[in-house]
């Protein structure tokens, strides 16, 4: 019973404090059941609440099916938890044989799932004749699994990797096999010139392109693409070729590439939650290129997009973003518009306040 | 017994948690340094008795005093009520009777053990008269007179710390932190014994029951300027500073890290008692239909603020979205027309008195008199533009701010209610949730509480605070965030590490 | 009155008169004078008001623009120029921009008239103005007058607006300043001026409303039905309040309509000028004039006093010199100084006194020679008559003595007895002129004038009707009412005995006496009728000169003892008679005598004027 006392604080340098707070929770779940409802199992307590709530409900006087069921979950859950309950209430609504359907003309039976620090509130809501009819009901969160509670608080974390005086057209991490480096690709002197830095922030190299009939542009705009050990940098009107360890000059062809305009912004644009599952997906600051951009992350699926919003200013505009293959985080270009330099950002999420 | 697929599931979750937490977070907790902590309140008690519900006062004693005492249990972020003094509870089958198994091998700071016999006292003194509390040979027995379900979110909540009352008035904890100094605002007053201090300073309990906290200290200034607060936090003057919702965007901004609680403090119209003639209920009712409470929260409050239509926050009951904000111009000036004459707010403003304190609920009184404009109601910001108070303290309206104490939606309806001037009740069986709906939803009907916004706490932490985890209800769980060390302050560094060495205690280590 | 007086009051009527007009005249000019200044000044402040107002207006403008063109403002219509862009981010922007321009009120109004932010009333953002998106040419448009509505009343406020633009959005940028006191403090006004600012932002008058630079004005209450006036016609109009008693007090206000851009009446600017200098001024003026009029009129005094000396004394000498020389003092001179027309007067003066005296004396030696050779006539003549008998007897008695002793005894007693009564018959004239040179000094009492007169009556009735006598009939018409005289009942006894001795002595043949006494005033008339053959002119004329007779016998005193004794009681007596018809002889007595006149002096002059005929008692 006393097993909570096995924990102290002395232990937790060891993990973070919202991990210590996590095993508190696992814990507590399967060994100190905090309330008398004992359920056999956390679906017990839930069928048993959406029975209750059927009750309710089936004894609204002069309600007739069939009903409309509408499903308003929690903003932070997760699908699975949703659908679980769900299908206990259509379960339970049968049970207490109030006929559901999907008919579109059929009156709305609403039910809301909220939240409160300790109970997961069951809201029925429909309208009989004139009158609204709300029946409510609650059970303790502490019987439901820790799995589908709500992510833990996640902040952005902002790194600033790399700064020029020179126009930074991509940044993009890749390997090769060994380390991890960061290649830049920068338009200096009406030339395309390739950087790479180690883990450390340090250059390692710097490669200019040369590339032969490239036409100067006030627009440039470029990406690189790695395939193994060969590197590409697609630049307007011509795509080369070229290698970090090879003294060979890059090889440049015609190739038309076409940055889309405005809507650059790719739709991959998501980080993910080290915290949860969750994904947070990372709006188009947009703006005009003169002004400071906000970025803004919010889960997928919020309702509530306001509250769950982080938002990160950057000191310009943002002028590409380059995902992370696992989405763990993103690189930002921005023109710094106090110094006029251009900045090379790293974003990511981390769990915690 | 629970199921397999539970138990695994916490597991996975435990696991997941271990992984994410190594990879992002390498250092290890540090133990030692001071924390210093800006409240805008210029006095606070650590008192619970001398408490006022719902003020916004007491609410920063409590944060402070949860330092020092402890509660019998907590409520975790996922719902879960955690043992703390307390290690088991039972009820029976009506909710009435509770027994509480008390620690064992607790200690006040002074040294004195926990007994059952000084928790009851210290319970009874800050719950009063709704339990009946008495101790047992190794714990407490709760006896209510109502069904009481929601006794947990009480006792995690509110005032009832466990504390025993000294001789000279002072009161001794259990909890993480001792008070160690407590400097007077102003001289002594007509009550010695009321601690009032300007600044607190707290030392690390070396042996509670829970383990030390991480920090040595934590320093409380209090009275300190919302704005220069942030600036506190900014010159690293502070570690953690209070931030009121119109800087928040300011501080953010600025790149100020800033954590938010769920809406706390519920900010509303109340129409004195006097004015409860059949007649004026029109004009609550047009008042309440005028009111744009959407503007008020994202425009005045700059989205940091959630616009209120019933008395307790979503949050907290869960089925708040229910109520609608109710704005109707046409038919708040279709009410104004039907008036009888004599009706204040017609011919005559009605009085509004701000009764919270600071420029940001002035700002939301003037609004709800702009409002009121639109729909031909005359309604005056009391103080603001004439100094005299001539007109009868019961014949106008109040701007109020409440706090959010209690996480039981019953007690705090019921307290907000009793701080009411007619202090109503609740009837019975109100802690099923659509008894508790049915009946806020009867005051909202009567008009006599407008709710307006709630808003969340903003606490303002500097980037070398870890492991901070408020709750959602504004606990700030001091105990368990640690400070990097600095890299300028070579001293404090060298002292902290000594801390760090020490051996950790663990609860019950000292049986 | 006296010329002295008149003199001096008709020098002192005109210093008082030229006095007055003069401090009139200045006290008007003065206050017209003022009047026009105070006129000038208000309109000079009015001018320097509406320059300042301009210049404020204009400083609002900068500002305004100022904000407009902030790169904070270009942001922001940049910002809200997105689709869903968030207006709330500017919620203290317009607080800011008002602290840094330095402006009381700053509103930024979407391009839809939705108020983004407000400096003054943050409590409205969301509201529209649509007042302000009525108007697309703001940017050409000075300051103008506005109504601010404010949380606690609403103010007067100098506002400009202005838009910024960024592409297609377009954004309001309302700045003001407040009208209040302290932009009357800026206002320089000159001495015993002040500007009071009306805002009329309420329906009715509040005098809270009204302030000079110093803030609410006291008794603002008084300018009702100034305002009032003006909110019925909103019209230049001049007022001019007393705060009390004191004229100095009152002050002339002109107020000047100030208006909002529709037209409406916003404030009311009111110009006071205290009357204290010109009341103060007016009133050093007349003390002044006091002064100065109390100093005329002692100069006046002396200047009158010296030219009525300088005139009058002359003249008051001539009359002097003229009653000595009515009084007897033939030879009376005056002093002549200069040769100015008084000089002239004294000099005729001096010259009629000499003349006067030299034909006094010539007339006194005249009447003297004919006095005397009265006197030695009479005296011959009374003389001649016993001597003539004596002479006769002595030259008998000297023829006797050749007679016989019988003879001449016989003579002898014939002759002494004649001598004895010739001597006799000397004795009683000398007597009679011894008398009247011994006439007495009356004794007044009290007498009454009807009684002496019978008195003297009855002495003669027997002579009146005697035996071989012609009869002599006498008539009285007495005044039984008349008062007792003073006068001494001896004197006037005889001077009536002589009266009715004379008339006797006039009618030989008979006739009527007639008596008559009357009441005239102060006096008592008596008069004595006789029927006698009456009186030539030139006898007339004669009558009272002593010695002087008509009579074969008679000393020719009678008369002048009458004469003598109507002087000494200070009285007249006249005669009037006609040739044939007879004589009436008048006598005036006053009823009393004067202190002085009690112990007469023999020189005293008679009081009346001769008349007619009549000649005047003398010594």
């Amino acid at each position: 019973m006393d097993s909570s006392s096995e924990f102290s604080r002395h232990n937790r340098w060891v993990y973070p404090g919202f991990l210590g707070l996590f095993l508190l929770i696992g814990l507590f779940a399967a060994i100190n059941p905090p309330r008398t409802f004992v359920f056999a199992d956390s679906d017990a307590a839930l069928k048993e609440t959406a029975r209750r709530l059927a009750e309710r409900v089936a004894a609204i006087p002069g309600l007739h099916g069939p009903l409309r069921f509408e499903w308003h979950p929690q903003g932070n859950w997760a699908e699975g938890e949703g659908t679980r309950w769900q299908d206990s209430l259509r379960d339970a609504f049968d049970r207490r044989a109030l006929q559901l359907s999907d008919e579109a003309g059929a009156p709305a039976l609403a039910v809301y799932a909220a939240e409160t620090p300790s109970e997961v509130v069951l809201t029925a809501k429909t309208h009989v004749g004139d009158r609204d009819e709300v029946r409510i009901v609650a059970l303790p969160r502490s019987l439901l699994p820790p799995a589908e509670l709500r992510v833990a608080p996640v902040r952005l974390k902002r790194q600033l990797l790399y700064e020029s005086s020179d126009r930074i057209l991509d940044a993009a991490w890749f390997s090769d096999g060994e380390e991890t480096y960061l290649a830049i690709l920068l338009y200096k002197n009406f030339d395309v010139v390739a950087v790479r830095l180690d883990p450390m922030g340090q250059i390692q190299q710097t490669l200019p392109l040369n590339v032969a009939g490239l036409k100067p542009t006030r627009d440039p705009h470029g990406e690189l693409v790695f395939h193994g050990s060969q590197s590409s940098a697609r630049l307007w009107g011509k795509t080369c070729d070229f290698s970090w360890n090879s003294a060979v000059e890059a090889k440049c062809r015609t190739e038309k590439f076409n940055m889309p305009g405005d809507s650059a912004w790719p739709a991959d644009a998501v980080l993910t939650s080290p915290c949860g599952d969750a994904n947070w997906t990372i709006s188009d600051p947009g703006g005009e290129p003169t002004a400071r951009a906000v970025l803004r992350l919010a889960p997928d699926g919020a309702t509530q997009s306001s509250s769950a919003t982080l938002t990160s200013e950057f000191p310009g505009p943002v002028l590409n973003f380059s995902p992370e293959q696992n989405s763990g985080g993103a690189l930002l270009m921005v023109r710094n518009l106090s110094t006029g330099n251009y900045e090379v950002y790293k974003i990511s999420l981390a769990c915690g306040d | 017994m629970r199921s397999i697929k539970s138990v695994l599931r916490a597991a996975i979750s435990a696991a997941l948690a271990l992984v994410a937490a190594a990879a992002l977070q390498a250092a290890p907790p540090r133990f030692g340094g001071t924390l210093r902590v800006k409240l805008r309140s210029s006095r606070i008690s650590l008192d619970p008795r001398e408490w006022t519900p719902g003020s916004l006062n007491s609410s920063d004693s409590r944060k402070i005093a949860s330092l020092v005492y402890d509660r019998l249990v907590t409520l975790n972020d996922y719902g879960q009520f955690q043992p703390a003094l307390a290690t088991e509870w039972t009820h029976d089958a009506t909710f009435k009777t509770w027994h509480f198994k008390l620690r064992a091998g607790v200690h006040f700071s002074d040294g004195s053990a926990l007994t059952p016999a000084l928790a009851a006292a210290a319970l009874q003194s800050t719950s009063g008269k709704n339990f009946e509390i008495a101790a047992t040979e190794a714990g407490l027995t709760i006896h209510s007179l109502q069904p009481a379900p929601d006794i947990l979110e009480q006792l995690a909540s509110g005032n009832d710390f466990i504390f025993r009352a000294q001789l000279d008035g002072k009161l001794l904890g259990t909890g993480p932190f001792l008070v160690a100094e407590a400097v007077p605002e102003a001289p002594a007053e007509a009550n010695p014994l009321a601690t009032k201090p300007a600044r607190i300073k707290l030392l690390a309990n070396e042996n509670c029951w829970a383990g030390r906290p991480f920090v040595d200290v934590v320093e409380v200034t209090l009275g300190e300027p919302a704005l220069r607060q942030l600036l506190d936090l900014q010159v690293n003057r502070a570690e953690i500073a209070e931030i009121t919702p119109d800087l928040v965007r300011k501080g953010r901004e600025e790149g100020l890290r800033i954590w938010n609680s769920a809406p706390l403090v519920l900010v509303a119209l109340r129409f004195d008692d006097a004015l409860a003639a059949p007649a004026s209920d029109s004009l609550h009712e047009a008042l309440w239909l005028a009111i744009d409470r959407d503007t008020m929260a994202n425009v005045l409050l700059q989205r940091q603020a959630q616009l209120a239509a019933a008395l307790l926050p979503q949050w907290l009951t869960g089925y708040a979205f229910l109520f609608e904000s109710p704005m109707n111009l046409p038919r708040a000036k279709e009410l104004r027309a039907s008036f009888p004459a004599g009706v204040a707010g017609a011919e005559q403003a009605l009085r509004l008195h701000v009764d919270a304190p600071g420029d940001l609920f002035k700002l939301m009184g003037e609004r709800v008199a702009v409002n009121a404009r639109q729909a031909n109601l005359l309604v005056q910001v009391a103080g603001v533009g004439s100094a005299n108070n001539t007109a009868a303290p019961s014949d106008g309206l109040h701007l109020f701010a409440w706090h959010y104490d209690s996480l039981s939606p019953r007690t705090e309806l019921e307290t907000l209610l009793r701080q009411m001037p007619d202090g109503s009740d609740l009837g019975a069986n109100a802690a099923d949730p659509e008894q508790l709906f049915a009946q806020e939803r009867r005051l909202l009907e009567e008009h006599r509480i407008l709710p307006l916004v709630v808003l969340p706490e903003y606490v303002g932490l500097r980037a070398n605070v870890h492991n901070w985890n408020g709750s959602p209800w504004g606990d700030w769980r001091l105990a368990d965030v640690w400070l990097e060390a600095e890299d300028t302050s070579s001293g404090k560094a060298a002292g902290s590490t000594q801390k760090e060495n020490m051996p950790a205690r663990t609860p019950g280590a000292n049986q | 009155m006296t010329f002295r007086t008149k003199v001096f009051l008709i020098f002192l009527i005109t210093v008082l008169a030229s006095v007055s007009l003069v401090a009139y005249g200045v006290t008007h000019y003065t206050q017209r004078a003022f009047e026009q200044m105070d006129a000038q000044r208000t309109q000079a402040l009015e001018v320097q008001f509406k320059k300042e107002f301009e210049q404020r207006g204009e400083m609002v403008v900068q500002q305004v623009e100022n904000i407009a063109n902030a790169e904070v403002t270009l942001r922001m219509v940049l910002d809200l120029s997105r689709p869903n862009a968030d207006a709330s981010l500017y919620l203290h922007d317009a607080n800011g921009a008002a602290q840094s321009h330095g402006l009381d009120f700053v509103e930024f109004v979407n391009s839809d008239g939705t108020l983004i932010s407000s400096a003054q009333y943050p409590a409205r953002v969301g509201y529209k103005n649509d007042w302000v998106t009525a108007s697309k040419s703001w940017d050409s448009t000075g300051a103008f007058l506005k109504r601010e509505e404010l949380p606690d009343g609403v103010a007067l406020s100098l506002t400009a607006v202005r838009t910024q633009t960024v592409g297609d959005k377009t954004i309001y940028i309302i700045g003001g300043r407040r009208l209040d006191k302290n932009f009357l403090a800026t206002l320089e006004l000159p001495p015993g001026m002040r500007a009071l600012l009306y805002s009329n932002l309420d329906s009715s008058f509040n005098a809270i409303s009204l302030t000079d630079a110093n803030g609410p004005v006291s008794q603002g209450e008084s300018f009702e039905s100034l305002i009032e006036q003006i909110q019925k016609h909103p019209q230049d109009t001049t007022k001019t309040i007393s705060w009390n008693n004191d004229p100095a007090s009152a002050e002339a206000f002109h107020a000047t309509p100030l208006k909002g851009r529709s037209g409406e009446l916003l404030g009311v600017l009111l110009l006071g000028s205290s009357a204290r200098e010109l009341v103060l001024l007016q009133r050093e003026i007349l003390k002044i004039a006091a002064v100065v009029a109390l100093a005329a009129i002692f100069i006046g005094l002396l200047v009158s006093w010296w030219v009525s000396r300088r005139i009058t004394r002359p003249v008051e000498e001539l009359a002097d010199a003229a009653r000595d020389v009515a009084s007897g003092r033939w030879d009376t001179k005056i002093d002549v100084r200069g040769g100015d027309e008084i000089g002239q007067l004294a000099h005729a003066f001096n010259e009629m006194t000499g003349t006067l005296a030299a034909q006094k004396e010539k007339l006194v030696q005249t009447e003297r020679v004919a006095a005397w050779r009265e006197l030695a006539r009479r005296l011959a003549h009374e003389l001649r008559n016993p001597l003539f008998p004596l002479q006769i007897t002595v030259e008998n008695l000297q023829r006797a003595r050749q007679l016989g002793p019988q003879q001449f005894q016989e003579v002898f007693s014939e002759a002494t007895a004649t001598l004895k009564a010739e001597l006799s018959n000397l004795n009683t004239i000398v007597g009679r002129f011894s008398d009247f040179s011994k006439m007495p000094t009356p004794e007044f009492s009290k007498v009454s004038v009807n009684e002496t007169l019978r008195d003297a009556i009855r002495l003669f009735e027997p002579q009146f009707t005697a035996v071989g006598k012609p009869p002599i009939t006498t008539e009285y018409f007495l005044n039984e009412s008349l008062p007792e005289i003073e006068a001494d009942p001896d004197l006037l006894h005889k001077a009536f005995q002589n009266l009715v001795l004379n008339a006797l002595d006039a009618m030989p043949a008979g006739g009527t006496l007639s008596l008559r006494s009357s009441d005239a005033g102060e006096i008592v008339r008596v008069e004595v009728s006789d029927t006698g053959k009456g009186l030539t002119p030139e006898e007339c004329s004669r009558l009272f000169t002593p010695y002087y007779t008509t009579k074969q016998q008679g000393t020719g005193l009678g008369l002048a003892i009458v004469q003598s004794v109507v002087s000494d009681h200070h009285g007249t007596i006249s005669v009037s008679s006609e040739e044939g018809h007879g004589t009436t002889f008048r006598i005036e007595l006053p009823k009393r005598q004067s202190d002085a006149a009690l112990k007469p002096k023999k020189d005293a002059p008679p009081t009346e004027p001769l008349s007619e005929r009549a000649a005047t008692a003398s010594d």
